[in-house]
C-alpha cells in the first residue's frame, strides 16, 4: 500500500474488500468429510459403555454394603444350622 | 434435511468465510473439512433456535480462529527449534477470490486486518467482505447492533493505527 493510501479516509482501503470474489469449493471435499466423519467415530458404542459403567457402579455398592459391620451374617447363619464341638476337658 | 443436502448448500458459505480468516486454499479446504465433522456430530443437538445459517457462521468462526492460534502456536515452535521444514510448511498468503492487480495491495492489508483482535476482525470480514448488516452481524455473534458498531469503529481506527505504525517502519 502507497503512503498517501493511509491519509485517506479508512474506508478507501476497506472498499477493497468488496472486490474479494466468492469462489467454490472442490468437489473432492465432500469424500473427505464423510472420511474424516467416519474416523471421528467411536469404536465402543456409547450404550454399552454406559452399561458397564452400572454394572461397576453395582459392583462397588455391594462391596461397600459388605463391607459394612452388620451386614455381613455369613457366620451367623453357618452357626445356627451347625452345632461345633467342643472338645475341650471342663476339668482340666 | 440431511447431511449431504445441508452440505451441497452451504459448503461455498463455509469454504468463503474461511478463506478470509485463512487467505488461504488449503488451510481453508482442512477448516471446511472440520466444520461439517462439527456440524455431522452436532445436527441431532441442533435444536433450530438460531437460523442455521447463524449456527454455521458461529462454527466456522470458531473453528477458523481455533486454526489460526493453532498456527500460531506452531509458528512459534518452528522458530524456537529452528526447524527449517516446519518453516516451509507455514503457509503464506494465497486467496482465490483476489484477482491479480489487487493481490498485492489486499495481502498488504490482511496482514494487517490478521493483526486487529479477533472480535473487530470478525466484525470487519462479516461487514465488508461478507456483505453482512450489522443486525445479521449482531445475530452471529450475539450482540446488539450498537456493540457491532461500536466494534466497527474500533477496528476501523485500531487498523488506521497499525497501517501509519507499518509506514513509520
Amino acid at each position: 500500500m502507497k503512503k498517501s493510501s493511509s491519509k485517506k479516509n479508512m474506508e478507501d482501503p476497506l472498499r477493497l474488500l468488496k472486490t474479494i470474489q466468492r469462489v467454490s469449493v472442490d468437489d473432492t471435499l465432500y469424500e473427505k468429510v464423510l472420511q474424516k466423519t467416519k474416523a471421528q467415530q467411536p469404536v465402543i458404542q456409547m450404550s454399552w459403555l454406559r452399561i458397564a459403567a452400572a454394572t461397576l457402579v453395582c459392583l462397588l455398592c455391594s462391596e461397600g454394603y459388605m463391607l459394612v459391620p452388620g451386614n455381613n451374617n455369613e457366620n451367623t447363619d453357618i452357626s445356627e444350622l451347625v452345632t461345633i464341638n467342643n472338645n475341650t476337658l471342663y476339668y482340666e | 434435511m440431511n447431511f449431504k443436502e445441508l452440505y451441497l448448500k452451504n459448503k461455498d458459505l463455509v469454504y468463503n468465510v474461511a478463506l478470509q480468516y485463512v487467505q488461504n486454499i488449503e488451510e481453508a479446504e482442512e477448516i471446511t473439512q472440520d466444520v461439517f465433522v462439527k456440524v455431522h456430530q452436532k445436527l441431532n443437538t441442533f435444536k433450530g433456535d438460531a437460523k442455521l445459517e447463524t449456527w454455521l457462521y458461529r462454527i466456522t468462526i470458531n473453528t477458523s480462529l481455533d486454526a489460526i492460534k493453532s498456527k500460531k502456536r506452531k509458528k512459534r515452535f518452528a522458530i524456537f527449534s529452528r526447524d527449517e521444514k516446519d518453516l516451509h510448511n507455514i503457509s503464506d498468503f494465497n486467496h482465490p477470490g483476489i484477482t491479480l492487480e489487487n493481490k498485492e495491495t489486499l495481502s498488504l492489508l490482511f496482514k494487517q486486518i490478521n493483526q486487529l483482535p479477533d472480535t473487530q476482525k470478525t466484525v470487519l470480514l462479516l461487514l465488508k467482505v461478507e456483505g453482512k448488516s450489522m443486525a445479521e452481524v449482531a445475530e452471529i455473534l450475539d450482540k446488539t447492533p450498537k456493540a457491532i458498531e461500536s466494534l466497527m469503529q474500533r477496528a476501523k481506527q485500531q487498523l488506521k493505527k497499525i497501517i501509519s505504525q507499518n509506514e513509520g517502519i
